[in-house]
């Protein structure tokens, strides 16, 4: 049972994530464009924050800042600065929470990295004793384990928040809580994975094992535990809302700061002049039912009789 | 304090969660409006008034277990095209996106005016609705909720759940302060719009102020007033002769210039409720020599756009008919006056559906006027406003379109110094007038009682934070809002409720205004504390 779940069982979790992610992305992205929804400043727009404070706005040249845009976004990404500014009570649980995360998942990519590595050839084994593989051998421990730590208190300190605090409570669904509980739950089964294996020699085996195509046997049953909850929550990801770290791409980039205007002869205008061909079938009795879009643009005298 | 939580929205208390005037948050004693009027016997007889006990709606209580069936089914049906990619291309992205990834912080709740002035009541929550929607849609949409059944905390639909959600909507400006704080850009005011929307567009239900006597009325008669061309003319006859008697000088307002550059457009109700602001516009383009016009043309003297707030198809007809009135008439550009939805709703949520013949630029009234004071193209003497002035921003025009410096720089240029003072919060982050997504003009029912003592509560608040220092009435302050839907809650709510003008002498007006007001070519003030233009 323990080689199901830490073998096939994390192939089929890692497929699904992929799967998953994928699927979600390439939903978003196929979405119609909409009108547009802004709102403001644009940071990519500098200090003006605004094309629209200038007479004859159209006419002047766009001059984009990419670099303050992507400052803004780093600040969002490592910091979570609009958390810290607006609700300070919450920023400091989410931001440890995040921080597992990112070491969690840094420390996972400097296993597999490493795995791949000596699979290849390329790089000494971590018992080799050379200089750099202990020193990324030291690196992933405290990725790993300071992740799960940071992760867990993050985690844990948010479920209680949202347990204690009725604002909070009464706005969580079932859902958040389960979310809440799975990340405890996760980062403390790596904790413990750690108490078993504090050199992660036994991941690094397994890593290389699952590499191969040929999982081995985790003697550890906490580790073994770690692993069918970590890939547990891989597939699960794509498909929960704590996918918002991709979908928030699209927030902003496609809806809050999308100022792209409409050009002639432009894809926009191609996808707009199609979309204005679907027909509606909305029941209000001010609209022409199963009538094209701009059919019912162009039908003002029946909007009289709304 | 009494808890409401999402999954009793549905209960069958006679009134959910009852507005108590008690928590609103504190005024000074003497600008506390007496406690709102319970709504009517005869009312409560007909109409739902279960939500809060006000109504904006007047939604007839259901009288049999088909028609409660026919107002669930109707939701329902509403719910599912909400999602599709035919009826909702022009808004799925946001809906979607809004809909699947918000974590329940509840950072929002502290960013919104109407949540923070009724003393945090749950249900104005900014996301109490979204979550509603979002798990009334899981619960009957996904594969999830089937399997989940009650465990999505979705409330038991009935017709309760419907109309409340209904009148819920129209508990909020639309001000979207709350997506503007929200760590993942989750956009609740956009989830209400997509709720006024499913309403409007699958069961007939919007504020009749927004569409019978709105949208309707504006697609058959040219303006959402109701005002036909030959009725627009003969007020411009009036704005001439008060022009001439404030001035001395007869100014022929351009009307129907053909290849015009500016094509001037203002809400109609400027030319009704406040003819000074059109009367300022024309003395201020004339003096600095501007090639500009009206339109007489149905559909060519009116800025508003009651369908952004409510209806995309009413919205969309609204907006393509004014941009062709405009072609019509050969202009180079249109520039709406001093109305913030009727801006962002022509210049930038219009833009994706006009191509062809119908790209005419468009832009504010306030870089132009901008350009007009800082360019010296007027004369102006700073010292004809020597009073205390704060300027509200409105969000359409700020916010929503960044639009914040222009005004700014005209007053620091208009005004002596030390007399401009900004509110608490001011720029994309300001506070809106109470007045927003229709507020301003739906006078049904009670519905103004809550508005007024509701959403307008933080901008009482703020102007009298910002006059703090000078709130005796012996001296003469001024409130500056460049919209007319925010002049209108102004006079409603600050002016009538809260008495501003009596208790403190508060004049509240435009820009364009103040900017005549400075003018030093004009023989008199242009402005008045004590006579209506």
């Amino acid at each position: 049972m323990s080689w199901f779940f830490t073998g096939p069982f994390l192939y089929a979790a890692a497929l699904l994530f992929l799967a998953g992610t994928a699927y979600k992305i390439i939903s978003i992205s196929r979405m119609p464009r909409h009108l547009r929804w802004e709102l403001y400043p644009l940071p990519r727009l500098g200090a003006a924050g605004s094309r629209y404070q200038q007479v004859d706005h159209g006419r002047s040249p766009r001059e984009i800042s990419r670099l303050a845009e992507i400052g803004v976004m780093a600040e969002e990404i490592l910091l979570l600065k609009k958390l810290f500014a607006n609700r300070r009570d919450l920023w400091f649980g989410s931001y440890l929470l995040h921080v597992g995360l990112y070491f969690s998942i840094a420390g996972f990519g400097l296993v597999l990295t490493e795995a791949v590595l000596v699979s290849a050839g390329l790089a000494a084994a971590p018992a080799s004793g050379s200089l750099a593989a202990r020193v990324l051998g030291e690196v992933v421990i405290v990725a790993g384990i300071g992740g799960s730590a940071a992760g867990l208190f993050g985690a844990a300190f948010l479920l209680a928040r949202r347990l204690t605090d009725p604002g909070l409570r009464d706005m969580s669904d079932p859902v958040t809580f389960f979310n809440l509980a799975f990340l405890v739950v996760l980062f403390a089964s790596g904790l413990l994975a750690w108490t078993a294996d504090g050199p992660l020699e036994q991941v690094r085996t397994h890593m290389a094992s699952l590499l191969r195509g040929r999982p081995g046997v985790v003697p550890s049953t906490s580790l073994a535990l770690a692993m069918t909850l970590s890939g547990l929550f891989a597939a699960y990801l794509p498909f929960s809302r704590m996918f918002h770290f991709a979908a928030k791409y699209f927030f902003y980039h496609r809806i809050l700061w999308d100022d792209e205007p409409m050009h002639g002869g432009t894809a926009i205008q191609r996808d707009f002049a199609g979309y204005l061909r679907y027909p509606l079938t909305w029941s209000g009795e001010h609209l022409q039912p199963r009538k094209a879009w701009s059919e019912q643009l162009s039908s003002r005298d029946d909007a009289h009789q709304g | 304090m009494p808890r409401v939580p999402v999954k009793d929205f549905g209960s069958d208390t006679p009134v959910l969660s009852p507005l108590e005037p008690e928590r609103l948050t504190q005024l000074p004693a003497d600008a506390e409006p007496r406690a709102p009027m319970p709504p009517r016997d005869a009312w409560l007889e007909k109409y739902d008034f279960s939500l809060d006990g006000f109504s904006a709606l007047g939604l007839p209580l259901p009288k049999t277990a088909e028609e409660e069936e026919r107002i669930v089914s109707g939701f329902l049906r509403g719910l599912a095209k909400l999602f599709t990619r035919e009826n909702n291309w022009a808004f799925l992205l946001p809906t979607a996106l809004s809909t699947d990834y918000c974590m329940r912080c509840n950072t929002c709740n502290a960013a919104c005016g109407v949540y923070e002035a009724s003393g945090r009541q749950d249900v104005y929550r900014p996301n109490f609705r979204s979550e509603l929607l979002r798990r009334i849609y899981r619960r009957y949409f996904s594969p999830q909720g089937k399997l989940l059944g009650k465990w999505t905390g979705a409330p038991e639909l009935n017709w309760r759940v419907v109309y409340r959600l209904a009148e819920l909507a129209y508990r909020c400006t639309l001000c979207r302060r709350c997506a503007g704080v929200c760590p993942v850009g989750v956009d609740n005011g956009l989830l209400c719009r997509e709720l006024r929307k499913l309403f409007s567009m699958e069961m007939g239900i919007a504020p009749a102020a927004l569409h019978k006597s709105g949208t309707v009325r504006h697609l058959a008669t040219g303006a959402g007033t109701g005002m036909k061309p030959a009725a627009f003319l003969d007020n411009l006859e009036f704005i001439e002769e008060i022009i001439e008697e404030k001035t001395g000088k007869r100014i022929r307002i351009p009307v129907d210039k053909k290849g015009a550059e500016i094509l001037l457009v203002h809400n109609s109700g400027e030319y009704l409720s406040w003819p000074e602001n059109p009367a300022a516009f024309a003395i201020v383009f004339d003096a600095a020599g501007i090639d500009w016009t009206l339109s007489s043309a149905s559909m060519g003297y009116e800025a508003v756009n009651y369908g952004l707030w409510y209806d995309d198809v009413q919205y969309a007809r609204i907006a393509m008919a004014q941009v062709e009135a405009a072609r019509r008439l050969g202009v180079k550009k249109i520039v709406v006056g001093e109305c913030g939805h009727a801006t962002k709703a022509i210049v930038t949520i219009a833009d994706r559906l006009l191509s062809g013949d119908l790209r005419i630029p468009r832009e504010s009234c306030l870089p132009l006027l901008e350009e007009i004071v800082a360019g010296g193209r007027v004369r102006l003497d700073p010292w004809r406003n020597d009073f205390p002035v704060t300027l509200h921003d409105p969000c359409n025009m700020v916010r929503l379109m960044g639009i914040v410096s222009p005004q700014r720089n005209i007053l620091t240029r208009i005004l002596p110094p030390g007399r401009f003072r900004e509110m608490p919060s001011n720029g994309t982050e300001n506070y809106c007038c109470g007045g927003g997504s229709g507020f301003a003009i739906m006078d049904a029912y009670n519905f103004p009682e809550w508005r007024n003592r509701v959403a307008s509560r933080k901008k009482a608040q703020q102007v009298l934070t910002a006059f703090g220092d000078c709130l005796d009435p012996s001296v003469p302050k001024y409130y500056c809002a460049p919209c007319s839907n925010c002049k209108g809650a102004a006079r409603e709510a600050l002016m009538d409720c809260y008495r501003f003008r009596e208790r403190y002498n508060i004049l509240y007006g435009g820009l364009v205004e103040l900017i005549a007001n400075a003018m030093a070519e004009l023989p008199g003030p242009f402005l008045s504390w004590e006579t209506e233009f």
